[in-house]
C-alpha cells in the first residue's frame, strides 16, 4: 500500500473519532461538564487534524512523485538516526526535569503531584529496562 | 572516515538529486556524508559504491585513529 494510501486511511479513522466524540458531546449526558468541555474539545481537535490530514493526503495521492520523496524523507537511514537520537535526548531530559519536579512538588508540600511524578518516573524507568533486555536479546 | 563521493560525483557530472535518486535516500543525506558529518550504514555505502562502479573501501577512505 502507498503511502498517500496509508495516510488517507489513518486520517480517516482520527475523523471518524472526532465524529463518534461529536455524536457522544452531543447526544450523551455526562455528568459535570465534560459534555461542553472535555468530550467537544477531543471531537473538534480530531475532526480539525482528521479533515486537514484527508486533504493533505487527496493531493498526495494526485501527486505520486511527492508521496514517494515525502515517504523516502521519512523512511531513510539518516532519518531514523536522527529520529532515535531526538527520542533519546527528550527521555533523558524528561527523566531529569521529571526527578527535579517530584523533588521540587515534594519539598512544596504538593504530594499528590509528587507521588504522580515519582509514579511515572518509576513506570518509565521499568519500561526503559524491559525495552533494554528486548533489543539486547534481539541484536 | 573520508569520503571520495563529492570528487567521484564531480567526475561522472552527477548532481546531489540524481545520486540521491539512485541510492534512494534523499539529497540532505548526500550533503551530509560529502561533508563527513553522517558516516552511513553498511547498505548505504555499498549503494553508493555500486553506482560509481567501484568497492566501498575505493569510495570511503578508513583512517586509523
Amino acid at each position: 500500500m502507498d503511502y498517500a494510501r496509508k495516510t488517507l486511511i489513518f486520517f480517516s479513522i482520527f475523523t471518524g473519532v472526532g465524529v463518534i466524540a461529536l455524536l457522544a458531546a452531543l447526544f450523551v449526558h455526562l455528568p459535570d461538564g465534560y459534555r461542553m468541555g472535555f468530550i467537544s474539545g477531543i471531537a473538534g481537535g480530531f475532526i480539525c487534524t482528521g479533515t486537514i490530514g484527508i486533504i493533505i493526503s487527496a493531493l498526495l495521492m494526485k501527486n505520486p512523485k511527492r508521496a514517494a520523496e515525502i515517504e523516502l524523507g521519512k523512511n531513510e537511514e539518516r532519518t531514523q538516526l536522527i529520529r532515535m537520537k531526538i527520542n533519546s535526548a527528550i527521555y533523558r531530559v524528561m527523566l531529569y526535569l521529571e526527578s527535579l519536579g517530584t523533588l521540587v512538588a515534594g519539598l512544596s508540600g504538593y504530594k499528590e503531584l509528587s507521588i504522580t511524578l515519582a509514579a511515572l518516573l518509576i513506570v518509565q524507568v521499568i519500561l526503559y529496562i524491559g525495552f533494554l533486555s528486548y533489543y539486547a536479546k534481539k541484536y | 572516515m573520508v569520503s571520495r563521493i563529492q570528487e567521484l560525483r564531480k567526475e561522472k557530472r552527477m548532481t546531489q538529486e540524481e545520486l540521491a535518486t539512485l541510492c534512494k535516500v534523499t539529497r540532505q543525506t548526500i550533503i551530509s556524508l560529502e561533508n563527513g558529518r553522517y558516516s552511513p550504514s553498511i547498505f548505504l555505502a555499498h549503494k553508493i559504491a555500486k553506482v560509481f562502479g567501484l568497492s566501498i573501501e575505493q569510495v570511503f577512505i578508513f583512517e586509523e585513529e
